[in-house]
């Protein structure tokens, strides 16, 4: 091809300037004019017109907008003008609706000037279904994959773009096709439970409702944070026991362990004890050693370098991923959404660590790496692929505007996980000691690095206990200092944090790499988990909501619709399963749910101002001061709809009771009133008014405190 | 009061039993556990091990509630 005028539409503005300066001679020679970048001769003599997107320029919606309705099944896709117009009356506001209505005109000016189009959009699923519609909707063409072509790329580097416009392939269909069928399961269950809900739980005097959504992975993510909540809330603890003993070798002082603990009944530990309590030696009688190799860390995909960037730096996944973003439209990094842990040897990587190796940060580490005889030539490869990206690595570019501290640390972290990947095998030696002690055996691990490998490059592991300066014979006897006893009970079930919240999302395949993360800030938007030091917590609201739904259909928040629905999308990406199969399939599981929400509806309403207060339902504020044992609980009366305070002993013995405010979110701060002690609380009015108060409405200290 | 209320909260009990679904969970958890705690201590009495759990920092909110409950019921027979 050459002298042909050909559209390229990219999925954003900054990837469309780059992909301009790629495909200019010079990586200036275009100008930009009304959101078209203009290339008169690219450097294969071809005339590139780029546009960009702007994310999705058409969006599914609801022609009839009739939001007291449900389910709604007449759905289409729009232009986002309409569709923001359609938001505006319902109050919400689209700030780029003008710009959206330029582009999208443009673009169909030119795709009819053209003689072909280019779909140079991300290379996943969304970005075939952005390019499909935006190329299909502007100016229909006959055959998607035969009329449109696709540059398939994986970083934003001049070569790589050059090279995928060398090797430009057929568009493919099905995977557009996956992509809009996503769009629509999203849309059929997520904006018809919500809208069954709301409505549900809204009354005719309400000024605004309570609005409540729900989807169908929100519903999942959502449960497992609740259950988990659950299960800390009913645990009961179960003792055991661990027994050691203090040893005494050459100066050293070592812990040694029983070698069975834990110990599940306290006769039999209190026996150990008793027995080592009393002895003065132990003798040696094995000392084993076992040398193991360490292969370095596997390289990043999405998730991973998530869940890493949260362990270290406390980013949360959504952070990371729109760090990872930006470093990608930067050239610096390849392409972020990938589940792949491999990285293909066409890529060059001894231009990238030359490349890197400028920076001066990294010219040691490469040094050495280039330098060691150990070192692999070809990077260790993890299990997971991904048909359209390979695992996530530095493109060698260098940063040429300076890096914030956040996109400086996830730029680290993945610089090195590459150059860990080239590292040799870290090398460790195991040294365990049994001990033998009033007729009980004790052991003590240790485990010594004998060669550095990859931790060199990627120093984010756990160190090893170390005693290999002390040695030990069989046979020979060592002095015991003491023995203990320690009890311990089961603890708690951790709460979630986003990093395992992800994880168990990743596992239960419910979501996509690229919308795990968003799931979760859409739950904390929403207010039904909150943050608390890194942990997530289910609200009152998000509880009461999944425990509502589940009693109705509880297929919403079960991950098995969810992973089934998954895997159909799947078939129709790889096999090219029909769409009508799909929408049959999803309606035949989509129907029974909605007939139980509407059948159900009115139960729902029924219940009085509870469910539109799920909040606030039996709020517990702190102990009774005044019998002691009971705890204060936020009440709704059943027959008024009222709230008030008042003891969990009121039935039987204590008394304490008092009125609360008709309004405002009440929660309990935890510490008690220094002129009562009844329990101190806030109210929250609103997104930002708070009062901090006492819980009795009779106490002379009930001044408001900003 | 209505026998059909929850003995630790307003909310309706669960069919069988004298507690809401809430704490009927937690109820169940403190039998489902007691044997473990009878084979640890060599036949720990029922009150014994709910005076024992109740001082627990372990111990969940709901199971410590119904802790106290059902320690007050047995005192009570």
């Amino acid at each position: 091809m050459k002298n042909q005028r050909i559209l390229v539409l990219a999925e954003k503005p900054d990837a469309a300037k780059k992909i301009a300066e790629a495909l200019s001679i010079n990586g200036r020679d275009f100008s930009a004019f009304r959101h078209l970048i203009e290339i008169p001769r690219g450097f294969d003599g071809n005339h590139y017109t780029v546009c960009s997107a702007l994310g999705h320029l058409y969006e599914l919606s609801d022609p009839h907008q009739m939001r007291n309705l449900f389910p709604v099944l007449d759905i289409d896709w729009f232009p986002r003008t309409v569709v923001a117009s359609n938001q505006r009356r319902w109050g919400h506001n689209s700030g780029m609706n003008a710009l959206v209505g330029q582009k999208i005109k443009e673009i169909s000016r030119i795709s009819r000037e053209c003689s072909s189009q280019v779909n140079a959009c991300d290379y996943d699923m969304e970005g075939e279904t952005i390019g499909f519609n935006s190329l299909i909707f502007a100016h229909p063409v006959r055959s998607y994959d035969q009329e449109i072509l696709r540059a398939k790329f994986s970083t934003l580097t001049v070569e790589d773009i050059r090279t995928s416009f060398r090797k430009l392939t057929s568009s493919d269909p099905k995977v557009a096709g996956a992509g809009r069928m996503r769009h629509l399961a999203d849309f059929l269950w997520g904006v018809n439970l919500s809208r069954a809900l709301t409505l549900s739980s809204s009354f005719p005097e309400d000024r605004k409702p309570l609005l409540l959504t729900v989807g169908r992975v929100q519903g999942p993510a959502l449960s497992f944070v609740v259950d988990r909540e659950w299960e800390r809330r009913i645990h009961v603890p179960v003792p055991r026991w661990q027994v050691s003993c203090e040893l005494e070798k050459s100066r050293h002082v070592l812990t040694a362990f029983y070698v069975d603990n834990p110990i599940r009944k306290y006769a039999v530990a209190r026996e150990i004890h008793r027995t080592t309590s009393g002895t003065k030696e132990a003798i040696v009688t094995r000392v084993e050693r076992t040398s193991f190799s360490i292969p370095p860390r596997y390289p990043f995909h999405l998730t991973e370098l998530q869940k890493e960037a949260f362990k270290l730096f406390k980013l949360s996944p959504k952070t990371t991923l729109s760090i990872a973003q930006k470093l990608y439209q930067k050239a610096l990094i390849s392409y972020p959404r990938t589940d792949s842990q491999k990285l293909p040897e066409g890529i060059a990587f001894e231009q990238i660590f030359t490349r890197l190796s400028a920076l001066d940060v990294y010219a040691d580490l490469l040094r050495q790496l280039r330098s060691n005889p150990k070192r692999r030539f070809r990077p260790v490869q993890g299990p997971r692929e991904d048909p359209a990206h390979p695992a996530i690595y530095p493109t060698g570019e260098l940063p040429g505007t300076t890096l914030y501290t956040t996109e400086k640390k996830v730029y680290d972290l993945i610089v090195r996980r590459f150059l860990n990947a080239f590292a040799p095998n870290e090398i460790v030696e195991k040294l365990r000691v049994t001990f033998h002690t009033g007729s009980f055996d004790f052991s003590v691990e240790s485990a010594t690095i004998l060669e550095k490998g990859w931790a060199l490059y990627y120093p984010y592991t756990k160190g090893f206990e170390n005693f290999s300066n002390v040695s030990f014979k069989e046979g020979e006897k060592v002095k015991v200092l003491s023995s203990s006893l320690r009890e311990e009970y089961d603890p708690k079930p951790s709460r979630f944090t986003e990093a395992s919240l992800l994880s168990r999302m990743e596992r239960e395949s419910i979501g996509t790499k690229a919308t795990r993360a968003d799931i979760i800030a859409t739950l904390s938007d929403r207010e039904y988990i909150q943050k608390e030091n890194l942990e997530l917590l289910p609200t009152a609201i998000g509880t009461s909501l999944i425990e509502n739904v589940r009693g109705i259909a509880p297929e919403i928040t079960a991950p098995e619709m969810t992973r089934a629905l998954e895997q159909k999308l799947d078939r129709i990406r790889t096999e090219g399963s029909t769409d009508v199969d799909f929408v049959s399939e999803m309606l035949s599981a989509f129907r029974p749910v909605m007939k139980k929400m509407q059948s159900r509806n009115l139960e729902f309403e029924s219940k009085p101002r509870v469910v539109r207060r799920l909040d606030q339902e039996n709020l517990e504020l702190g102990p009774c001061p005044f019998c002691k044992r009971g705890t204060l609980q936020l009440i709704r009366s059943m027959k008024t709809g009222k709230r008030f305070i008042r003891c969990s002993n009121f039935e039987k013995n204590c008394k304490t009771s008092s009125a609360a405010l008709p309004r405002g979110q009440i929660l309990p701060i935890g510490e008690p009133c220094p002129r009562c002690q009844w329990p101190m609380i806030s109210i929250k009015f609103g997104a930002k008014r708070v009062r901090r108060t006492c819980s009795n409405f009779n106490c002379s200290s009930r001044e408001i405190i900003p | 009061m209505s026998q059909s209320i929850c003995r630790l909260c307003t909310r309706k009990v669960d069919v069988g039993s004298d507690y809401c679904v809430s704490h009927y969970r937690a109820y169940s958890q403190l039998q489902k556990k007691y044997p473990e705690w009878k084979s640890a201590y060599e036949n720990i009495s029922w009150e014994r091990y709910l005076e024992t759990i109740m001082e627990l920092k372990e111990i969940g909110d709901l199971a410590k509630a119904l802790a106290a409950e059902e320690l007050r019921r047995s005192k009570a027979r």
